[in-house]
């Protein structure tokens, strides 16, 4: 499985490079021109042609992209063509925040979500598995951004429990940051909740009409142990696949999560950068986000593996 | 059907009755002002995305109000508009108007220990004046500059130039901050990256973090004038210990951070919630700027139909300055019709020969539009989608002009791409544009001096390209004139001028309110977001 492992990191690195030419060519043929931003209102034509001089936005595509990629292979992302930071001081300020957003989300949809699913897929047709069909897509409806501003109106404003905004790190004070980080957790958990819970309901439900199932009934095995040793096993593969493929669109919802909360992440990181066309910023966030989806991606795979030993690859 | 405005507004009020009602709590005690700050001590602010620390560079608003906390001018604007000794202790003019002896005041010091010198200041001057379009009105008018000693230095006029002054003590767009000399040497199209001012506070670089929070701690080493403030001269006072600046892109979060004092003062709050915050005991809504914004229409003077004045009479006509900004102001009050050229609380301005955009009315506008003979031509109006006033104003005038009769395309897209795009001088179908919707200060249209947009300079001028030598020369008139009477009758016609013209259309005018804890003091009147002399005690 090591081995495995290691042949697909290794794979992620061509996958990387092309992602690389994408991004760099895309975001060159995008209107939009930093040395007009940063010009201002005022400047000439001249003086705005004297800083994408200085800055060397006025070198042909190839010239460009070599210098960037010849930086990349050492490490280096360059630098913010406007905080004048280098581009990896700035993503590893905001990783902290998004990372803790959105295992922290991925937390409380699993505990959500998992556990009422398998209860309503044990409990089919009777009350409990109806509300929890009309609940799982109610809230399935309802956008990320209404529930953050319900919960900041009913837990910040309200009761004054929890802070409105903001973020404090862990390091610096964890009580405050673990107080600071239930809203925006709950926020983003709470839609991919409910998507878990469809998946572990249906899965569980299609395991638990399965033949070892009626056997291990016959044997007379106890609720739980059926629950939980035989069926939950079998049906966790369907569940793990759409947490792995869900994660990677909760990365979208910490965009919005983080614009409600005030949470300085990468989302707020890349709306930022591509406001302003700071290409540098854009391509490093780009090349962060992809690898994370490859590993996300990855581990999916390899837990599959764990789950089943029958998997092989 | 419901908005997701709407939305907001009824959970904001929902929780503000709550609040207000007593609802149980326990009141969670939060600084937001950063790690390790003592509560009271620090002004918490509802600050904008600052990417950049240099002023001169970019004239982006985030970075004029970090330069206004770390920087110091030479001299400042007063509450009238009125350039007064600021680091100057004083001035005097010799060679009959052709010579300006600055002398610095005592004790001046950079954050870095340092004083500051004469040999600092011309640089900052010259700096700023390759940048700056008034700037450059004084890097054309000046001979030579002249250190006389540390605390003195002369500056030699090549012709006559009464708004030295003026010009150095401008508040609006690009300011003349002095920096060190080894700053201000920097090439103007390249970035500083230091950030040692002479102002009343420092900025903490450790705790950057590029558009989300920024700091600042009190300069204790910094002198203020004895002079009470007024507008951005007279004394600063550095009235906490620390200044911070969380970004909160939210409105509504923005505004419940405010009521649940986990901030202290929003500069920019969203029109439509101030209703809600009016109603909260705890929080000051003010109308504390003492400059309007100016909204305008910028035509395209090379290509049709604008290249028509009677089109561009036309739509002047059709446009009914107080729906327009009704439609993004819901306070009546702050519905600020200017039927002028210049910013209509400055002297100059006036309603002279206003006529034609007082017309508003379609079917007059419709008959001048036919009379002018425009045949369909094709408008293209390129409409930034943010920020909002700017979005719905540009919605609202894509309507008149279809109501007009007008050919109008409508293309929506982000301030980015239309500052590429208004650089096109092509025609409509060849990726060029027809107008677009412009807002500045009271302070940059106060004068001809400030007012980019109001010039025939043609294509050497602003984006529009208005031709037009008679106000050129009008304008020449008014930068070489020595007497304020002479020069008010010369603005006034430079405008009647303009309205014959039309270099663009005045669209009218809106204000901002601030909203701020009501225990904060010293809030004062000023045409730019100054944080110096207030301070934290009781309700105001």
């Amino acid at each position: 499985m090591l081995r495995y492992a290691l042949q697909r990191i290794i794979m992620t690195i061509p996958v990387m490079a092309v992602v690389a030419v994408f991004v760099f060519g895309l975001l060159f043929v995008t209107p939009g021109d930093p040395a007009v931003v940063i010009a201002g209102e005022q400047a000439s034509p001249a003086e705005v042609q004297a800083i994408r001089v200085a800055m060397g936005f006025d070198q042909p595509f190839y010239v460009q992209f070599g210098l960037w990629a010849q930086r990349l292979l050492s490490g280096d992302l360059g630098t913010s063509v406007f905080s004048r930071e280098p581009v990896v001081e700035l993503i590893a300020q905001r990783v902290g925040p998004t990372l803790s957003l959105l295992f922290g989300g991925l937390i409380i949809a699993l505990l959500l979500s998992v556990p009422f699913g398998i209860y309503a897929a044990a409990n089919r047709g009777k009350l409990f598995d109806r509300a929890f069909t009309a609940i799982t897509v109610l809230n399935f409806s309802i956008p990320n951004f209404i529930v953050g501003y319900l919960l900041v109106s009913i837990f910040a404003l309200g009761l004054r429990w929890l802070p409105v905004q903001g973020y404090v790190p862990p390091d610096r004070d964890l009580g405050a940051y673990l107080l600071g980080m239930i809203l925006p957790c709950l926020t983003l958990g709470m839609g991919f909740a409910s998507l878990i819970a469809r998946v572990t309901r249906a899965s569980m439900l299609d395991v638990l009409s399965q033949d070892f199932i009626r056997t291990a009934k016959a044997k007379g095995a106890d609720r739980n142990r059926i629950l939980f040793a035989h069926a939950l096993k079998n049906a966790s593969i369907p569940i793990v696949t759409i947490v792995g493929l869900g994660f990677a669109s909760l990365i979208g919802g910490a965009v919005i999560t983080e614009s409600i909360f005030a949470i300085p992440g990468l989302g707020r990181l890349t709306l930022e950068a591509i406001s302003h066309r700071d290409y540098p910023v854009i391509q490093g966030l780009v090349l962060v986000f992809s690898a994370g989806y490859v590993l996300v991606n990855l581990a999916v795979d390899l837990i599959y593996v764990l789950l089943d030993p029958r998997i092989r690859y | 059907m419901a908005t997701r405005r709407d939305f907001l507004k009824s959970a904001s009020l929902l929780a503000a009755s709550s609040a207000v009602s007593g609802f149980p709590s326990w009141a969670f005690a939060q600084s937001a002002g950063g790690p390790g700050t003592p509560p009271g001590k620090t002004l918490r602010i509802i600050g904008e995305s600052l990417q950049s620390l240099d002023p001169i560079w970019t004239t982006a608003p985030p970075t004029k109000n970090y330069a206004f906390m770390i920087f110091d001018q030479l001299f400042a604007v007063d509450d009238k508009y009125v350039s007064q000794p600021q680091m100057a202790a004083g001035y005097t003019v010799e060679d009959n108007g052709m010579t300006y002896v600055i002398t610095l005041r005592d004790g001046l010091l950079f954050h870095d220990g340092e004083p500051v010198r004469a040999s600092d200041c011309i640089a900052s001057i010259k700096r700023w004046s390759a940048r700056d379009g008034f700037g450059r009105a004084v890097a054309a008018a000046v001979g030579e500059y002249q250190v006389v000693s540390d605390k003195v230095f002369k500056i030699k006029l090549a012709h006559n130039f009464p708004l030295l002054i003026d010009a150095l003590g401008k508040s609006n767009s690009s300011q003349c901050f002095i920096m060190p000399e080894r700053m201000a040497t920097v090439d103007p199209t390249k970035q500083i990256t230091e950030s040692i001012g002479s102002g009343p506070y420092r900025f903490l670089r450790e705790e950057w973090v590029p558009g989300s929070f920024n700091a600042f701690a009190r300069f204790d080493k910094y002198v203020p004038r004895s002079e009470p403030p007024s507008g951005i001269a007279g004394g600063k006072i550095a009235g906490f210990e620390r200044v911070a600046f969380t970004v909160i892109d939210d409105p509504s979060t923005a505004m419940s951070a405010l009521m649940a004092g986990e901030q202290d003062y929003w500069p920019a709050p969203a029109d439509d919630l101030l209703e809600v915050m009016k109603g909260d005991p705890n929080i000051v809504v003010s109308q504390r700027t003492t400059s309007n914004s100016y909204y305008m229409l910028q035509v395209n003077h090379l290509q049709p139909p604008f290249n028509n004045p009677g089109v561009r009479k036309a739509l002047a006509m059709a446009i009914n300055q107080v729906e327009l900004i009704s439609a993004i102001q819901p306070d009546p009050k702050l519905v600020l019709p200017c039927y002028s050229f210049y910013d209509c609380q400055s002297p100059y301005g006036t309603e002279d020969n206003a006529a034609v955009i007082k017309t508003a009315d379609i079917q007059k506008a419709k008959e001048a539009l036919a009379a002018a003979g425009y045949k369909g031509e094709k408008v293209v109006l390129l409409a930034v989608s943010s920020p909002p006033r700017l979005s719905g104003l540009n919605q609202v005038l894509d309507n008149v002009m279809r109501k007009l009769g007008m050919n109008v395309e409508l293309q929506a897209m982000d301030f980015a791409t239309m500052a590429t795009r208004r650089t096109s001088k092509e025609p409509v179908e060849a990726g060029g544009w027809s107008g677009f919707i412009t807002g500045w200060t009271g302070g940059d249209v106060a004068n001809p001096a400030v007012n980019q947009l109001l010039h025939g300079a043609g294509e050497k001028g602003w984006f529009g390209w208005a031709n037009d030598p008679k106000l050129e020369a009008l304008k020449t008139s008014w930068f070489r004139s020595a007497d304020p009477a002479e020069r008010a009758v010369i603005a006034k016609q430079i405008q009647v001028q303009a309205f014959e013209t039309l270099p663009y259309i005045p669209l009218g005018a809106t204000s901002t309110y601030h909203a701020y804890r009501a225990d904060l003091k010293g809030v004062f009147p000023a045409p730019v977001n100054a944080y110096w002399n207030i301070s934290k005690g009781d309700k105001a």
